[in-house]
């Protein structure tokens, strides 16, 4: 499951348009190998949209190329209004996405607390380190520990909290679910209904 | 006269201070190496080359513009670091997407022009620096005379390893640093300016060659190729280490300069080579490294 969720945006009155993200006839290449063939879809905001296929079929890679992080793109990918085919790498992010890898991207010098920390800020309103480890209980329970430490499931808490942090309005997660135990699958789910409440709370608030 | 292990206590300690002052050296330059090597996977060969331009920069400021060494110990580390700052925006980015043995050899190629330079300009006699006054002389501690400059080259070598260990360990930069080794693209995706992360990171580790090479103007002749002998020294160091994390670096630095000092005393002959030896032994029995990890 590779899911691009887009929180409703505080910013109403000064971003009209309600598609967060569109791509259009999105090409990829790994070097010489072509990998994404023209790729269509949107994403409006509050929506929830989940990319489907088999092995190969060019959904982590639809996540990467959105980030830049694929050797070369042509169509468009228009984030918030802001074509962003030719932006650096750096700068994507900081129009709101947050990206979570399918390895999910853990960083093994730095503690619990740290690889929260890490990632910097891109809006207002993200969730304080409080609110986070509220939801995340066991996360403060080892936020002392090397990263890789955790288990599997707590990794890929970890990988979303560090994310909820920054006030990302747009969450590319690729496949946050995988390697999981059965009995731990429904956490992340539950971890992202939790984070969009808290989201419509904060708005409300 | 007290006798240690066979040798006069006075000549034990001496050696034992020596091979301090050569260890915090090695500490201090591989420590550059490793930061630099964790980020951008490149083998700085113009290591050397600029420890070398540090020591040029204080003699030559001194001289033509009448910088002391305080100063010098300042300033010389931000502009030979700006300078490498400037060699990396403008030369190594530019390649860091190539394979990185053309990193190395773009290194290389810049020491080597680097010493060409000032051999041309200076000649390989190399000139003294003088000690700054209030380092003169020494302290009688009894059991031996300790040379207030290499006490205080020393303790100002481990201050600014334990700084860099502070900066890199327990700040965000340090964070963004390390996780930067780990996964650069990662920390792309998340909104990490790292091609800036990279000038900064090349800079310090070069800022840090240099500050040795201010700490050793007074110590070593200063030549053009005084920097090139003893890089082959650290490379060995840093291939005994292992990249393992910043305290090592430091701790192997340290204790192969011990290991020569002693060397000199009790088989003076091998004194050279001896750190060459124990590389031989750590790749047969740990190839990554006394503190790497195995890949």
């Amino acid at each position: 499951m590779n899911t691009a969720e887009a929180f409703e945006s505080q910013e109403a009155p000064e971003n009209q348009t309600l598609e967060m993200l569109r791509v259009q006839d999105l090409h990829a290449f790994y070097g010489e190998s072509h990998i994404l063939h023209g790729v269509n879809f949107d994403v409006k905001r509050g929506e929830l949209v989940t990319l489907l296929g088999r092995n190969g079929a060019g959904r982590s890679t639809t996540l990467k190329a959105i980030m830049n992080m694929v050797g070369r793109r042509t169509g468009s990918i228009v984030i918030n209004g802001n074509e962003t085919l030719r932006m650096k790498p750096h700068h994507i992010p900081r129009l709101g996405i947050g990206y979570c890898p399918e390895e999910r991207g853990i960083f093994a010098s730095l503690d619990v607390h740290e690889n929260l920390l890490l990632p910097p800020t891109v809006r207002s309103g993200g969730m304080s380190l409080d609110e986070i480890y509220a939801m995340f209980p066991n996360l403060y329970e080892s936020r002392k520990s090397q990263g890789t430490r955790l288990s599997g499931g707590e990794q890929q808490m970890l990988a979303m909290a560090r994310i909820l942090r920054t006030g990302a309005r747009l969450l590319l997660l690729d496949e946050i679910t995988e390697g999981l135990a059965p009995v731990i699958v429904q956490k992340p789910g539950r971890g992202i209904s939790a984070a969009k409440r808290a989201r419509h709370a904060h708005r409300a608030g | 006269m007290t006798m240690i292990f066979g040798v006069p206590m006075a000549v034990f300690m001496g050696q034992l201070t020596l091979g301090l002052v050569n260890g915090a050296f090695y500490a201090l330059l591989s420590l550059g190496l490793a930061v630099i090597f964790g980020l951008l996977k490149i083998v700085n060969f113009a290591h050397g080359a600029q420890y070398m331009l540090g020591a040029f920069a204080a003699l030559l400021g001194f001289r033509y513009l009448g910088i002391n060494y305080w100063l010098a110990l300042i300033l010389v580390p931000l502009v030979v670091g700006g300078c490498g700052m400037l060699m990396e925006r403008f030369l190594l980015r530019r390649i860091a997407h190539l394979d990185h043995l053309y990193g190395l050899l773009l290194t290389f190629g810049l020491a080597l022009i680097f010493e060409g330079t000032l051999i041309n300009l200076f000649g390989v006699s190399g000139a003294r620096y003088a000690t700054p006054e209030i380092l003169l002389g020494g302290l009688n501690l009894g059991f031996m005379f300790l040379p207030t400059y290499r006490a205080w080259v020393l303790v100002a070598a481990l201050a600014m390893c334990l700084f860099t260990w502070f900066m890199i360990e327990r700040t965000r930069l340090g964070a963004y640093l390390r996780a930067g080794t780990e996964n650069s693209q990662l920390m792309q995706a998340f909104g990490v300016n790292v091609p800036l992360l990279i000038t900064l990171t090349y800079g310090f580790g070069v800022g840090l060659a240099a500050f040795a090479g201010v700490l050793a103007a007074p110590l070593y002749p200063v030549s053009p190729t005084m920097g090139s002998s003893l890089l082959i020294v650290v490379f060995a160091v840093v291939v005994i280490g292992g990249m393992g994390s910043i305290l090592c670096a430091i701790l192997t630095g340290l204790g192969m300069g011990i290991i020569e000092g002693f060397t000199k005393v009790y088989y003076p002959e091998a004194s050279n080579t001896v750190i060459f030896l124990v590389m031989i032994l750590v790749l047969m029995l740990r190839p990554a490294g006394l503190f790497g990890k195995e890949a």
